[in-house]
C-alpha cells in the first residue's frame, strides 16, 4: 500500500528514503520534501497549541489511507525498527540510515499489500 | 437574480402602485427575528417583497399535495394577498369595496389561502372632497371593514394615515411603521407555513430513492426550491446548505454505484461530454444548465457544473466566509469530480484534453470570481489559492504537453487536431462578444498561440510561486520554480533559468536532500555552461565531477568538462575562484616547527596532504596557504619575554668590547633552505629579502566567495609551492614561507591554483597545533669563558672558549664568525682548525658531538699601523641545529705595549659655570708598595665660543690647570675581626644568655720602621641596651711585627635584647711606652700633643688615635640575630 517511506532527520534532511519502485525515486524525493512543508506546520502548530508533550502524532497519512489501524500498526513497525536500528552503538545520530535490517523491514511493510 | 417573496395586491390600483415603491423600501430597513418550527435556532432576516398585482393564476391550492411534488416553483408563488383601499365613505363602501373585498375573499378561500391583509389609506384630500360628517363611533369604513371581514383575524386589517403628506405628522409615521411591522410578521408566518410543508415533502421524497423509478431530477428540482426560498430571505447559509445536501446526496450515490447499487436515477445524466467549459458562474449559463437539467438534456458534468456554480454563487454572496474556502471547495469539488469521472459506472466521457480544460477552466472562473470580489490580500495569503493557483497551473501544463505547445516543441499534426478539437469544445456557453478575460477566450487564445500559452502559464506560476513564497511553503514554490526554469531553459531564456535553479540548489543543499541538490546543480550546470558563465561552470563541474549520486561515466564526463574549462579559460585574465570542496580536501595539514615556534628569517615548512576526487592528474601552478598575524596586543606576553632576551646586549666578559661581537655579525647564520621549486639564494645577507616585509593578508569574510579574490596581491605572505602535481587520491605537499616579522601567525586561507582556476578553502578548520605559529626574533648569544676563571694576562698566549647558543635560528655549515678587535688590545693567533663541541639540547638529553672549525686572521697587523688598529678574527663555523651550543677555543695575545703605562686621557668635556667635575681613578699598590704618594692633576682648557668682549679668557688660547697633591696613608694597617659563638649546639643566640665574643686582631703589613707599635689598645664602646659586655672592655695586647701577625682577645657578651642587632664597637688605638715615645714624636704633630697631655697629667703611656683608613673594623657592618629570651616570655 505504502509506496514510498522516508525518514526524515532533525534538520529536515533524508536519512532513509525508500520506494517500491526505484525509477520512481527521484519523484518521490521531491514530493517527499514539498511535503516537509506541511510537516512543519503541523509541528510548530503541535508545539504552540498541545501542552501535551507525548502527542507527537502529527496525524498526517497522505491521501492513500483507507483503513486508519493499519497506519497505525505500520508507525508502530517503523517506529521499532528505527528504535532499534537507533540502538546500535555505531550509528551516529543524523547519518544516514544504512542498516540492513532497517531496510528490509521498510522493504517487507510496503510489500504487505 | 435577486429573488424576492411575492405579495399580490388588490383594490384601488392607483393607491398600492403609488405606495409599493415605498413600501418596498421600508421593509428591509429592520431585521425581523424569525422563529422557526422544529425547534430549530431563530434567524434574523431582513425582509424584501416583490408587489405584483393579483390575479387568479398566480393562486395555487395549498392544501393539493400534488402541487409540491410536481416541484412546480415554490419561490414564484405569491406568499401574502393584500387588498388595498382608500375609501372613507361608508356609502361607497357598501356600493362597491364590501364586493369587491368579498369577492377577493372567496378567491382566497378557494384556493385555502389564508395569507391575506387589508390596508385602508386614509389621506385628507379625500375627506376633504367629500362632505364633512359627524362620525359615528363603530360606524367608520375601518370599523366596518374589520366588522365584516375581521372575524378572528381583525388584526389582518390595517390602517395607512396621510401616505401622501408632504411633512408626515406622527401619527402618519406611526401607522407606517405598524404597518410594515405586520407585514413582515405575516409574511414570515405565511413562508414558514409554507417551508414546512415544502421541507416534510423534500424529506419523504428522499426516503423514497431506493424505490426503482424514483427521479433524481424531480428531487433535484423540489430540494432546490428550499434553497431559492432561503436565498429569497437572504439566508445564504441556509440555502448553501440545502445544495451541500442535494451534492452529498449525488456524491453518495456515486459512491454505492461502486460498491454495486444501481445507478438507474441518474442514469439519464450519464452520455458523453462535448462541453468542456468547466463551472461558470454567469447567470445565464447557470438558468441554461438548470433548464437542461429539467428537461433531462444534461449531461452528468453539466449536472456537477450546476451545483457547484451554484454553491460558489452562494459562498460569494456570503461575505462573512473567507475567500478561501471557495478555493478549498473548488479543489475538493475538481479532485472529487475526478475520481467520480475514473469511475466505471459513471458513464460519461470527455474529449482527450478536456478534463484538463475542465479543471483549468473551472480554477481560473473561481479565481477570477474571487478577485471581482477584492479579496486580493487573503487571495495572497492563501494556502487554498496556492494549491489551486498550482493544480491550474499542472493542467495547463499538461495541455501544453498534449498539444505541443510547450517551448521547443512544435505541433504535431495530431496535436493541432488535438488543439482544434479542444478549441471547438469550449467557450460554447458564452456568446461572442465576451470580453477577452473570460478564462475559455483565454485558454482558447492560449491554445492558438504560443505566445498567449507561455505568458497564461507564466502568470499561473509566477502567482502559485508567490502565493506559496507567501505562506511559507518555501519547498513547494521551490518545486514550481524547478519547473519555471525547465520551461525558461526551454524557451532560452537561460538566465532566469538558472537565477531560478540556483535558489532551488541553495535549498537542497543547504537542506542536505544531496541527490535532489544534483539534479538541480546538473541542470544548473547546463544552463552556465550555454550562459558561458564559465566561472560559475568550472564550479560546477568541480562539485559533479566527484558527485557520489552520478553514474561514472557522468562523473567523468565533468571531469572533462572541467579539463576543457581549465584549457579555455587558460590565457584569460581574469581568475576564477572556485570553492575547493568537495572536490579537493585537506586531510592534513602539519607545521614543521618546533614547540611552533620559528625565528624570523627562518623558512617555515607546512606540510599539507591533500585528497583529490578528481579522476585525472593535473598540473598545479601554486599552492598557497595565506598566513595572517593578529594585533600585537595580543601576542604581548610572548613577545616582551623574547624581546628582553634580544635586545639585551650579549653577554661578554670583560677585556672585549661588546661592540666586537655585536649581534649583527651573527644574524646571518640562518640560511634559506633549498625548497621545492624555488629556492632562496644561499649568501650572506641577501638571505632576508626586502621584499619578505610581511604585508598583511586581508582578513575575509570567509563565506563569500568573491571576497576571496583579494588574495592575489598579498603573494609574499604566503606559504607556497609551485608546479607540482596535482593525482587523484592523497597528495602531499610541502609549502614554504619566510617571515622577516615576528608575531603570531595563523594559516588562513588555502589556494590551490590549476590554470586560471583557484581553487580556495575560504576558512579551514584546523585542529590546535595546526592553526598557526609563533616567528620570534631570538638571537644566538654569544659567552665567552675563561680557563679556571682567571684574569687574562697580557703579553702571554690565552686561550678563551667562546660558546654561541643558538636559539630558534641554526647555523648554517661553513658560515664564518668574524670577531674584530679595536684598538689592537689582542692580537689573534692563527689557529688552523680545532674540534668544536656542540650540545644540542632539542630532544631533552644533552647529546654533545665533535665537529671541525677553523680560524683565520688575516695579516692586518703584519701592515704598518693604519688608523683603525682593528684585528680581526675569521672562524669557519660547522653546521648547528636550533637550540644547541657551540663551545670552541680562540687564542691569541695582548700586547705589554702601553699596558702598564698610565694612559693620557684625552677627554673633551664642555663644562659650564659652576659645574662639578669628577675625575675618578684606582691606583693599584703592589706588594711593599708607598705608603705615599705625590701626584699631579693636569687639566687644559680653553673657552668653546669667544666672548663678545675681550677679556682674560676671550682667546681661544688653552690654558693649562695644574694641581699637585700628596697621597698620604694609602695602606690599612691593621683589621679587626670579631665573631659571637653561641656555648651550646645551636647557632641561635638568645637574649639574656651569656655567649663568647672572639676579636682577632690582624696585622696586615709588616713594619717598614721600628716606630711601629707592637702593642695596641683596645676599647670596647656599646650601647648598653643591647649588650651588656663582661670582661676587660679595654686592655692591650701585643702584635708581633711581622705580616699577618694575629692577637686575640675573648669577652663575654649578654645580649640584651632580641633583634638584628648590631656588634659592640671597638676602638683601636696606638699603645707607646715611655721609652717609646721618642722616635714617635715628630711622626703626627696632633697625636703628640695628644700624649703629651696624658702623660703631663697622668704619666702613663702614650696613647695614639690611628688616623682614617688604617685599621678597618671587618665587623662593622655586621648584625647578629639574637632571639628574645624564652624565659622572659614566660613572665
Amino acid at each position: 500500500m505504502a509506496v514510498c517511506v522516508a525518514v526524515i532527520g532533525k534538520e529536515n534532511y533524508p536519512l532513509f528514503l525508500r520506494t517500491v519502485s526505484p525509477e520512481e525515486e527521484l519523484k518521490f524525493h521531491y514530493t517527499v520534501h514539498t511535503s516537509l512543508d506541511v510537516v512543519e506546520e503541523k509541528v510548530s502548530s503541535l508545539t504552540k497549541s498541545s501542552n501535551d508533550p507525548r502527542e507527537l502524532y502529527l496525524g498526517l497519512y497522505g491521501y492513500v489511507t483507507n483503513t486508519k489501524i493499519k497506519f497505525v500498526v505500520m508507525f508502530r513497525k517503523l517506529h521499532v525498527a528505527y528504535t532499534d536500528m537507533f540502538c546500535n552503538p555505531f550509528y551516529n545520530p543524523g547519518e544516514n540510515i544504512t542498516s540492513r535490517i532497517f531496510e528490509r523491514t521498510v522493504i517487507g511493510m510496503m510489500k504487505q499489500d | 437574480m435577486d429573488l424576492k417573496p411575492k405579495v399580490t395586491c388588490c383594490g384601488n390600483k392607483d393607491v398600492h402602485n403609488s405606495l409599493n415603491p415605498e413600501l418596498e423600501r421600508r421593509l428591509p430597513r429592520e431585521s425581523t427575528e424569525w422563529r422557526r418550527s422544529y425547534g430549530r435556532p431563530p434567524k434574523t432576516v431582513k425582509l424584501k417583497a416583490h408587489f405584483v398585482r393579483f390575479s387568479q393564476d398566480l393562486l395555487v391550492d395549498v392544501c393539493n399535495l400534488e402541487m409540491y411534488q410536481s416541484a412546480s416553483s415554490l419561490h414564484r408563488r405569491p406568499f401574502l394577498h393584500i387588498y388595498w383601499t382608500d375609501c372613507q365613505d361608508p356609502d361607497e363602501f357598501k356600493s362597491t369595496v364590501k364586493d369587491g373585498i368579498t369577492d377577493w375573499m372567496r378567491r382566497l378561500k378557494d384556493k385555502n389561502i389564508f395569507d391575506w391583509m387589508i390596508i385602508q389609506v386614509i389621506s385628507q384630500d379625500s375627506m376633504r372632497g367629500s362632505k364633512p360628517k359627524i362620525p359615528i363611533p363603530r360606524s367608520s369604513v375601518f370599523d366596518k371593514i374589520k366588522s365584516d371581514f375581521g372575524g378572528k383575524n381583525s388584526e389582518r386589517i390595517i390602517q395607512l394615515w396621510e401616505p401622501f403628506k408632504e411633512n408626515p405628522s406622527p401619527r402618519t409615521l406611526e401607522s407606517w411603521q405598524s404597518l410594515v411591522v405586520k407585514l413582515r410578521h405575516l409574511l414570515l408566518l405565511s413562508l414558514n407555513r409554507h417551508l414546512g410543508k415544502f421541507e416534510d415533502q423534500v424529506r419523504s421524497l428522499r426516503e423514497k430513492r431506493t424505490e426503482p423509478n424514483w427521479s433524481f431530477t424531480t428531487y433535484f428540482l423540489l430540494h432546490e426550491e428550499l434553497s431559492f426560498v432561503f436565498e429569497m430571505l437572504g439566508l445564504y447559509e441556509e440555502a448553501l446548505i440545502q445544495y451541500d445536501e442535494i451534492d452529498a446526496l449525488l456524491t453518495q450515490l456515486v459512491i454505492n454505484s461502486h460498491f454495486g447499487e444501481p445507478l438507474d436515477c441518474i442514469e439519464v445524466f450519464m452520455r458523453d461530454c462535448k462541453c468542456c467549459d468547466g463551472v461558470s458562474l454567469e447567470k445565464g449559463s447557470q438558468e441554461y444548465l438548470r433548464q437542461q437539467i429539467k428537461t433531462e438534456e444534461a449531461n452528468y458534468v453539466d449536472l456537477r457544473n450546476y451545483l457547484f456554480s451554484r454553491q460558489c454563487k452562494l459562498l460569494l454572496k456570503f461575505k462573512k466566509n473567507s475567500p478561501s474556502e471557495i478555493a478549498q471547495r473548488t479543489l475538493e469539488f475538481l479532485h472529487n469530480l475526478k475520481h467520480e469521472l475514473a469511475m466505471e459506472t459513471v458513464k460519461v466521457s470527455l474529449p482527450k484534453g478536456g478534463a484538463s480544460c475542465f479543471v483549468f477552466l473551472t480554477a481560473l472562473e473561481v479565481l477570477k470570481a474571487c478577485e471581482n470580489e477584492d479579496n486580493d490580500t487573503a487571495m495572497a495569503f492563501s494556502l487554498d489559492f496556492a494549491l489551486l493557483y498550482q493544480y491550474a497551473r499542472e493542467k495547463l501544463d499538461d495541455l501544453g504537453g498534449l498539444c505541443g505547445l510547450m517551448p521547443g516543441s512544435s505541433p504535431t499534426e495530431t496535436e493541432l487536431q488535438t488543439v482544434c478539437m479542444l478549441q471547438s469544445s469550449i467557450g460554447k456557453m458564452q456568446g461572442e462578444d465576451i470580453e477577452s478575460n473570460v478564462p475559455a477566450k483565454r485558454l482558447h487564445n492560449a491554445l492558438s498561440s504560443t505566445r498567449a500559452f507561455e505568458s497564461l502559464y507564466l502568470e499561473l506560476t509566477g502567482m502559485a510561486i508567490a502565493t506559496y513564497k507567501n505562506i511559507g511553503r518555501a519547498r513547494a514554490a521551490n518545486v514550481l520554480g524547478m519547473d519555471l526554469a525547465h520551461f525558461y531553459s526551454y524557451r532560452g531564456e537561460l538566465e532566469r533559468a538558472e537565477q531560478l535553479l540556483c535558489e532551488a540548489y541553495k535549498v537542497y543543499k543547504h537542506e542536505r536532500w544531496t541527490l535532489l541538490a544534483t539534479k538541480c546543480l546538473v541542470k544548473l550546470a547546463q544552463c552556465q555552461k550555454q550562459l558561458r558563465h564559465m566561472d560559475q561552470y568550472a564550479s560546477a563541474c568541480s562539485i559533479l565531477a566527484c558527485e557520489q549520486h552520478l553514474s561514472s561515466e557522468e562523473r567523468s564526463h565533468y571531469t572533462q568538462e572541467l579539463l576543457q574549462v581549465m584549457r579555455e579559460t587558460m590565457d584569460s585574465e581574469k581568475v576564477i575562484i572556485v570553492r575547493a570542496e568537495p572536490l579537493l580536501r585537506v586531510q592534513d595539514v602539519q607545521i614543521e616547527l618546533m614547540k611552533g615556534i620559528g625565528s624570523v628569517g627562518e623558512s617555515i615548512i607546512v606540510k599539507l596532504k591533500l585528497l583529490s576526487s578528481l579522476e585525472e592528474e593535473v598540473s598545479c601552478r601554486r599552492i598557497s596557504f595565506s598566513i595572517q598575524t593578529n594585533e600585537m596586543k595580543r601576542v604581548g606576553s610572548i613577545r616582551s619575554s623574547k624581546r628582553m632576551r634580544a635586545t639585551s646586549p650579549p653577554d661578554v666578559e670583560d677585556g672585549l668590547s661588546s661592540a666586537a661581537l655585536s649581534e649583527e655579525d651573527l644574524s646571518d647564520k640562518p640560511e634559506g633552505q633549498t625548497t621545492e621549486g624555488e629556492g632562496f639564494s644561499d649568501d650572506g645577507r641577501e638571505t632576508i629579502p626586502c621584499s619578505l616585509v610581511p604585508k598583511r593578508p586581508e582578513i575575509k569574510s570567509s563565506e563569500e566567495l568573491s571576497v576571496l579574490s583579494a588574495n592575489e596581491d598579498s603573494e609574499e605572505c604566503c606559504l607556497q609551492c609551485f608546479n607540482v602535481p596535482l593525482k587523484h587520491g592523497v597528495n602531499e605537499y610541502n609549502l614554504t614561507a619566510q617571515l622577516a616579522e615576528e608575531g603570531l601567525y595563523y594559516l588562513k586561507q588555502l589556494c590551490v591554483e590549476i590554470g586560471r582556476l583557484d581553487y580556495v578553502w575560504p576558512q579551514l578548520s584546523l585542529p590546535g597545533q595546526s592553526k598557526g605559529f609563533a616567528i620570534v626574533d631570538d638571537p644566538p648569544r654569544i659567552n665567552w669563558s675563561l680557563p679556571q676563571d682567571l684574569h687574562l694576562l697580557a703579553g702571554l698566549p690565552q686561550e678563551v672558549t667562546l660558546s654561541i647558543s643558538v636559539e630558534p635560528g641554526s647555523i648554517a655549515n661553513g658560515s664564518v664568525l668574524e670577531i674584530t678587535s679595536k684598538k689592537k688590545g689582542l692580537i689573534f693567533e692563527p689557529i688552523s682548525s680545532g674540534e668544536a663541541v656542540i650540545n644540542s639540547s632539542m630532544d631533552r638529553q644533552d647529546i654533545s658531538r665533535t665537529a671541525p672549525y677553523s680560524v683565520r686572521v688575516p695579516a692586518v697587523q703584519d701592515q704598518e699601523e693604519d688608523a683603525t688598529d682593528i684585528t680581526v678574527a675569521m672562524v669557519t663555523l660547522p653546521a648547528v641545529g636550533p637550540y644547541a651550543k657551540i663551545d670552541f677555543k680562540l687564542i691569541f695575545n695582548a700586547s705589554l705595549e702601553k699596558q702598564s703605562a698610565q694612559e693620557e686621557v684625552t677627554e673633551y668635556l664642555v663644562i659650564v659655570d659652576q659645574q662639578d667635575m669628577s675625575f675618578l681613578w684606582k691606583i693599584e699598590g703592589g706588594e711593599g708598595s708607598f705608603s705615599e704618594l705625590d701626584c699631579e692633576f693636569r687639566a687644559s682648557f680653553s673657552p668653546k665660543q669667544a666672548a663678545a668682549k675681550p677679556s682674560l679668557l676671550s682667546s681661544q688660547q688653552r690654558r693649562i690647570f695644574l694641581y699637585d697633591f700628596r697621597i698620604v696613608n694609602t695602606q690599612t694597617l691593621y683589621t679587626i675581626s670579631s665573631k659571637i659563638e653561641s656555648v651550646e649546639e645551636s647557632c641561635d643566640l638568645f637574649a639574656g644568655s651569656t655567649y663568647k665574643w672572639h676579636i682577632t686582631f690582624t696585622r696586615l703589613t709588616s713594619p717598614q720602621n721600628e716606630s711601629d707599635p707592637c702593642q695596641l689598645l683596645y676599647d670596647v664602646d656599646t650601647d648598653t641596651n643591647t649588650w651588656a659586655v663582661s670582661g676587660r672592655k679595654s686592655g692591650v695586647v701585643s702584635i708581633p711585627r711581622v705580616s699577618m701577625a694575629t692577637s686575640d682577645v675573648v669577652l663575654n657578651v649578654i645580649p640584651q635584647t632580641g633583634g638584628h642587632l648590631a656588634m659592640p664597637a671597638i676602638k683601636l688605638m696606638k699603645y707607646l711606652d715611655k721609652d717609646e715615645q721618642l722616635p714617635e714624636k715628630d711622626l703626627d704633630a696632633p697625636a703628640k700633643l695628644n700624649a703629651s697631655g696624658t702623660r703631663e697629667s697622668r704619666d702613663v703611656p702614650l696613647l695614639l688615635p690611628f688616623s682614617c683608613g688604617q685599621v678597618y673594623n671587618k665587623s662593622l657592618a655586621v648584625r647578629v640575630c639574637v632571639l628574645p629570651n624564652n624565659n622572659t616570655d614566660q613572665h
